[in-house]
C-alpha cells in the first residue's frame, strides 16, 4: 500500500498522464488483488456455507432428493434434550476453557516475562503440549485417566482411593476430565500471545509508576493490562473460536458419551450430520454453532472497537 | 482507498445476490443421474474394501488375482479403507457419478434401502442357482425380488471364555440364564470379574446384549419388528428385556466403562474378566498360542417356548449400479459366489469365518469353527446385529439408551421413554 500514494503523488507536468496511466493499471492490479481471493473464497468458504443453510431446511439422507421441511430442524432442536446438553455443556466449555486459559495464559506470561536465567526452558515446557497433536494428547490423557491410570494411582498414594473414578466413563465427571488436557495445551499457546503484548508494554511507564508509590498489584492493574488491550483483543477471539470448535480432544476421548454426558455442539453435529444419515439436522446444528461463533466475535469486536474509539 | 471501485453497498448487495442464488439452486443437494449407456467399454474395475487386516487385504488381493486369470480382460484395482471412513462414505461412493465398481458390504437394512433407492447392480446373473441356504438368499434379495448381494462368509456371536480358566476355577458351561447367573456368582465369589464389557471406544457392544436379549425372550419376529419401528421401545417386552439384563449388572466389570475395545479384549484374555459376549474377531485377534484355548457358549436360553435365533452377521459384496462396466462388476460377483473363490479367501485371510456357500469347505477346520457351524445351522432364525437390521442412526439411539442404563438402571422407564422419541426422530431424518 505504501508504495501506491507515492506513485500518484509525485508530481510535476508531464507526470500527470504517466500517473494516471498507471493509476489504472495498478486499479486493475489491486482488483484482481481484492477479487481473486474473493472468488476463492466465495467458492471454498461461503458457498458450501450456504449450501449448508440451504439442507438445513430440508430433510435428506444424502441420497435420496431432499425433502424442503423449512424450519422443522430447526424447531427439532427445541425438543431435543441432546441438543440441550450439548448447548449447556458448550456454554461450560467456553466459560471454563476459555476463562482459566485466558487467566492462566496470562499469569504464566506474566511469570515468565522477566529475563531470568534459563527462562527459555520454561517458556519452551509451558509450549510444548500446542506442538503435540490433539490426537496424541488423547492418547496419553486416556492413559491418564484410565481406571488404574496415573490419577487414580495419585489418590491411592495420598489415601483418596475413595475419590477414585472412572473419569473418562462418568456423566458427572466426563465434561470436566475433557477440558483439563484442552487447558493444558491452549495455556501454553495463550502464553505465547501475552508474551509478544508484553513487550510492548513501556517500561518507562512502570519506573514512573514505581517512583509514584504504585504497588505491583496497582501497576499491572492500571499500567500493564491497558497496554494489553490490543492483544487481548485477539486473545478473546482466538479463544472463542477455539472453545466453540473444540472438537477432536472431546472425540478422541469420548466421543461425546457416555449417554451424550460430555456432548458439544461440534461432536453432536458431526455424529448426526457426518456419521449418522440426518444431513438436514447436522447442517441445522452447524448453522448454529455458525451463528454463535460469529455473534460472539461480533458483539465482542464492535464493543471492543467503540471502546478503542471512545478511548 | 484511492480507488473506490466497487461501492460499499454494490459489494453488500452482490453479495447477498450470490447468496442467493446459491441457496436457490443448491447444487450441494443434488445427486447425478445414472450415465446412461455410456460410449466406450472399460475394463478398468475397482473393489473398494473395507477389511484392513493385513490377512483381509491379501485375500481381497488373492480373489482379485485369481478373477483376473479366468477373465485377462478386465483390470481390477482394490482399494482398502478403514472401516469407519468406509461406512461413512459408502453413500457418497454409491452417489458418485465415477463409483468404485465393487465394494464390501454387508446383508440387511441398509442394503435394502440402498436397493430400493436404486443404487446396486442387479446381481441376479451372478447369484448362484444352488449352494445358498433360503435364509441367505432371501437376505440377499430386496424388494422386487431382484437380487443385490452376493453373501461370502459369515461369523457368529456367543459368549467367549478361555478353556484353561473355566478348568482353573472348575465352572462349566451354563445353558439356561439361572444357570448363567449362579456362574457369574459363583466367579464372583471367586474374585474373577465375570463380564467384559468396554465401553470407552466401543458403546455399541451394548447391542450384542440388546439383541440377545430381547431374541431370547421375545423373539426373532418381535425383534426385527421393534427394529423396523412397528413396535414401540415403551413396550412392557422392552422394558421387560432391561429387566433381565439388570439381574446381570453386578457382575460387569466396574472398570468397563473406562477401558476401550483393545483393553477390555487384553484383560479378558489375561483371564481378569472371565466371559465376553463378541463375535469371533475377539478370538482371531489373541495371539496364535492362546487362539487352541478360546471357546464359547451359546447365549443361555431364557424361555424355552421362543424359537432359538443367532446372530450371524453375513458377510460379501455389492455392486453399484452406475458402473461403468456392469458386465466386468457382474461377472466378479459371480466369481465370489463360488465355493473356490470363499475357500481361497478363507485360507488368506486366516479369520475363523464360515463360507456362506455350503458347497464350500473351511479351509482350516478347528473345533471353535465346527461348534459355531453347527449352533448356526441349528438355529430357527438368524439376524444379522442391531446396525445392520437398522441403521447406524438407530445404534446412536440404543448405545445412549443402553450405557444410561448400565449407570442408572431405576431410570429404566425414562429411558425407554428417551429411547423411543430418539428412534423416532432419528427414523423421521
Amino acid at each position: 500500500m505504501a508504495a501506491v500514494p507515492k506513485a500518484v503523488s509525485r508530481g510535476g507536468p508531464g507526470a500527470l498522464s504517466v500517473g494516471v496511466r498507471r493509476g489504472s493499471r495498478e486499479t486493475l492490479v489491486l482488483l484482481a488483488f481484492v477479487l481473486i481471493p474473493f472468488g476463492l473464497e466465495m467458492f471454498w468458504t461461503f458457498w458450501p456455507a450456504l449450501n449448508s443453510v440451504y439442507i438445513s431446511l430440508t430433510q435428506w439422507d444424502g441420497i435420496a432428493p431432499p425433502v424442503f421441511v423449512g424450519l422443522d430442524n430447526y424447531a427439532r432442536m427445541w425438543s431435543d434434550e441432546t441438543f440441550r446438553t450439548a448447548l449447556r455443556n458448550t456454554v461450560i466449555w467456553l466459560v471454563l476453557f476459555g476463562g482459566l486459559s485466558v487467566l492462566g495464559g496470562l499469569g504464566l506470561a506474566l511469570l515468565l516475562d522477566k529475563p531470568r536465567k534459563g527462562i527459555g526452558v520454561y517458556r519452551a515446557i509451558f509450549f510444548l503440549p500446542v506442538v503435540f497433536s490433539m490426537v496424541v494428547t488423547a492418547l496419553v490423557w486416556r492413559m491418564i485417566f484410565q481406571p488404574d491410570g496415573v490419577v487414580n494411582g495419585l489418590l491411592a498414594a495420598v489415601g483418596l482411593e475413595d475419590q477414585a473414578r472412572i473419569w473418562l466413563g462418568e456423566p458427572e465427571t466426563a465434561l470436566y476430565a475433557l477440558i483439563v488436557p484442552a487447558l493444558w495445551r491452549q495455556v501454553g499457546y495463550i502464553m505465547v500471545l501475552f508474551l509478544a503484548g508484553l513487550k510492548t508494554v513501556d517500561p518507562l511507564l512502570h519506573e514512573a509508576a514505581k517512583v509514584d508509590g504504585a504497588t505491583a498489584f496497582e501497576r499491572f492493574r492500571h499500567v500493564t493490562l491497558p497496554q494489553l488491550r490490543p492483544i487481548t483483543t485477539v486473545v478473546l477471539a482466538v479463544t472463542v473460536i477455539d472453545a466453540l470448535r473444540s472438537f477432536d480432544i472431546v472425540w478422541a476421548l469420548t466421543k461425546g458419551g457416555p449417554y451424550h454426558s460430555s456432548e458439544l455442539l461440534s461432536t453432536y453435529q458431526f455424529s448426526t450430520g457426518l456419521l449418522g444419515s440426518q444431513l438436514g439436522y447436522g447442517s441445522a446444528l452447524a448453522v448454529v454453532i455458525f451463528l454463535l461463533t460469529v455473534g460472539t466475535i461480533v458483539v465482542y469486536l464492535v464493543r471492543s472497537l467503540r471502546d478503542e474509539e471512545s478511548a | 482507498m484511492s480507488h473506490p471501485i466497487v461501492s460499499r453497498r454494490g459489494f453488500l448487495a452482490g453479495v447477498g445476490a450470490l447468496g442467493v442464488a446459491s441457496a436457490l439452486s443448491a447444487c450441494a443437494t443434488s445427486t447425478p443421474s445414472p450415465a446412461a449407456g455410456s460410449g466406450a467399454k472399460s475394463t478398468a474395475l475397482q473393489l473398494k474394501s473395507r477389511e484392513t487386516s493385513d490377512g483381509g487385504r491379501k485375500a481381497m488381493q488373492a480373489l482379485l488375482d485369481e478373477f483376473v486369470k479366468a477373465n485377462p480382460q478386465y483390470k481390477p484395482t482394490l482399494n482398502t479403507m478403514e472401516p469407519a471412513a468406509f461406512q461413512q462414505q459408502i453413500r457418497a461412493d454409491l452417489t458418485l457419478a465415477t463409483p468404485p465398481d465393487m465394494l464390501t458390504w454387508f446383508a440387511g437394512e441398509i442394503a435394502s434401502n440402498f436397493a430400493k433407492q436404486g443404487l446396486l447392480l442387479d446381481a441376479t446373473s451372478a447369484f448362484p442357482a444352488d449352494g445358498y441356504s433360503k435364509q441367505f438368499a432371501d437376505l440377499s434379495t430386496d424388494a422386487s425380488g431382484k437380487k443385490i448381494f452376493v453373501p461370502t462368509n459369515y461369523y457368529w456371536w456367543g459368549m467367549f471364555y478361555r478353556t484353561s480358566n473355566f478348568e482353573k476355577w472348575d465352572v462349566s458351561e451354563p445353558k439356561t440364564w439361572d444357570e448363567f447367573i449362579a456362574l457369574c456368582k459363583t466367579l464372583k465369589g471367586k474374585g474373577v470379574s465375570p463380564i467384559a464389557l468396554p465401553l470407552a471406544d466401543s458403546a455399541w457392544l451394548t447391542a450384542s446384549w440388546f439383541d440377545y436379549l430381547n431374541l431370547r425372550i421375545n423373539g426373532a419376529t418381535f425383534h426385527r419388528a421393534l427394529l423396523a419401528g412397528q413396535e414401540a421401545y415403551t413396550d412392557p417386552r422392552v422394558a421387560k428385556v432391561l429387566d433381565t439384563w439388570r439381574e446381570v449388572l453386578p457382575y460387569l466389570d466396574p472398570d468397563g466403562k473406562g477401558l476401550a475395545f483393545q483393553e477390555g479384549s487384553a484383560k479378558w484374555q489375561q483371564g481378569k474378566d472371565a466371559m465376553f459376549l463378541a463375535g469371533t474377531f475377539l478370538g482371531d485377534a489373541t495371539p496364535a498360542d492362546v487362539k487352541a484355548d478360546v471357546n464359547f457358549f451359546q447365549f443361555p436360553i431364557i424361555d424355552a417356548n421362543v424359537p432359538v435365533a443367532e446372530e450371524a452377521p453375513l458377510d460379501g459384496f455389492i455392486a453399484s449400479a452406475r458402473t461403468a462396466n456392469p458386465e466386468g462388476a457382474a461377472a466378479f460377483l459371480k466369481y465370489v459366489a463360488t465355493p473356490q473363490a470363499q475357500e481361497l479367501y478363507l485360507k488368506t485371510s486366516g479369520s475363523t469365518l464360515i463360507p456362506a456357500n455350503s458347497n464350500a469347505k473351511s479351509p482350516v477346520s478347528t473345533p471353535l469353527l465346527e461348534k459355531g457351524r453347527a449352533m448356526v445351522a441349528s438355529a430357527a432364525d438368524v439376524t444379522q446385529f442391531f446396525n445392520r437390521d437398522s441403521n447406524d442412526d438407530q445404534l446412536n439411539a440404543l448405545t445412549t439408551a443402553l450405557v444410561r442404563f448400565i449407570d442408572k438402571p431405576d431410570e429404566a422407564g425414562d429411558i425407554l421413554k428417551q429411547w423411543q422419541s430418539d428412534s423416532a426422530k432419528a427414523r423421521g431424518n
